[in-house]
């Protein structure tokens, strides 16, 4: 994962802005996907993060990885994000214009297992999701209780009961 | 599959995402613009119109104070009311105070904590605005000396003083019992429920229940 200094916020915040959102857009398609369950709600999350993304800018510290920094605007965003149920008024209109267009077809040869995987990770609780998705990054233990606040051993317990929901899920 | 089957496949998913995502450049340009309208401005934008709001009022009775000064009854009621005013008025700059504190790339937790300091401030600025029930007459006063420069206390019999005195006290009890309950943790009650929500908003509720899964341990 890249790290950018601060040094490198000299070049003006526009550009910046547009180089992380580029290089890193993933990790928003990815929570999004995993905190919304339809797309209209996911087009308002992405914007809201996108928001906040713009907005904390100015506050980076570079002591923090771009992507940790990222994770961590996006994760506060989406759980504390208020999700209007929009799937019945917008139920026979198409979102024309989307600022993230990703189709999942792309990956047809694990198409299914992903849509699974997506399926899982929706059905845990707000918490549960942050922590297996910054597990899912590859980030250790330590990381994952310092970007929640929690210690070691409450992030080691929630990996072990998210194992265990898994294991009930496949039998 | 299992959690380090699951981890592989979403590396090579992050991979593809990479490479095949496509972001609306032009699109990103004018929400960029519109990062005003994020939910945490309009939030401080609204608080900062009432406290505009709050501030008039402020203003407006006092200029009635100092304008009608003397031991009248409109006179006290005008500045019973404006103390309320204030409240208002230092609860909602207290509330932007508080906005603008929030930090979106600090942990999961604290952020949560100082969405929740939002919530709950509002609640309880709610809870001093309410206090003003019990002395509704001040309102009617006032209100009358307004718009029919009318004092009416000085016209009530000493029955009616006693009457509206009296309904005062029920209110008063009924006031204090309620800000007694609203509190998070009695949200059961249909009534409570409604009311806290109401004031506080659903977010406060989610969000204390996100506190709470952030700490359970066991299952």
């Amino acid at each position: 994962m890249q790290i950018l200094q601060k040094s490198e916020m000299n070049v003006d915040k526009h550009g910046l802005y547009l180089e992380i959102i580029e290089k890193h857009k993933g990790i928003i398609f990815k929570i999004t996907r995993s905190y919304c369950k339809n797309e209209f709600d996911r087009e308002d999350l992405t914007q809201e993060i996108l928001a906040q993304i713009w907005r904390s800018l100015d506050t980076y510290n570079d002591a923090f990885k771009i992507t940790t920094w990222m994770y961590r605007v996006a994760l506060n965003v989406a759980i504390s994000f208020y999700r209007k149920d929009k799937s019945v008024s917008h139920k026979h209109t198409e979102i024309d214009d989307k600022l993230l267009s990703y189709d999942m077809n792309q990956e047809a040869e694990n198409k299914q297992s992903l849509i699974k995987l997506y399926e899982f990770i929706s059905e845990l609780n707000d918490i549960d999701k942050a922590v297996l998705l910054m597990y899912l990054e590859g980030e250790n233990q330590s990381e994952i209780a310092a970007n929640l606040n929690i210690t070691v051993s409450n992030v080691s317990t929630k990996i072990g009961r998210i194992k265990e929901k898994l294991k009930q899920k496949a039998a | 599959m299992n959690l380090e089957q699951m981890q592989s496949m979403w590396q090579d998913h992050s991979e593809k995402l990479d490479e095949c995502m496509s972001v609306n450049k032009s699109l990103l340009e004018e929400k960029k613009i519109e990062s005003k309208k994020s939910e945490l401005n309009k939030l401080i934008v609204a608080r900062s119109l009432e406290s505009f709001l709050f501030f008039v009022i402020v203003f407006s009775l006092w200029k009635y104070i100092v304008s009608s000064w003397g031991l009248t009854a409109p006179v006290v009621s005008a500045f019973i009311l404006n103390i309320f005013a204030i409240i208002g008025l230092a609860g909602n700059i207290g509330q932007i105070a508080l906005l603008s504190k929030i930090d979106f790339s600090k942990s999961v937790k604290e952020t949560m904590i100082d969405l929740i300091a939002v919530r709950s401030h509002n609640l309880n600025v709610f809870k001093l605005i309410i206090l003003s029930i019990p002395l509704y007459m001040a309102y009617v006063f006032l209100g009358y000396e307004i718009v029919f420069d009318v004092d009416l206390f000085s016209l009530m019999s000493e029955e009616t003083k006693i009457a509206f005195a009296s309904i005062s006290l029920v209110f008063g009890g009924l006031v204090v019992y309620l800000i007694k309950k609203l509190k998070p943790e009695n949200r059961d009650n249909k009534l409570i429920g409604w009311l806290f929500n109401e004031v506080s908003g659903e977010r406060l509720t989610r969000l204390l229940d996100e506190v709470d899964n952030l700490e359970t341990v066991s299952a």
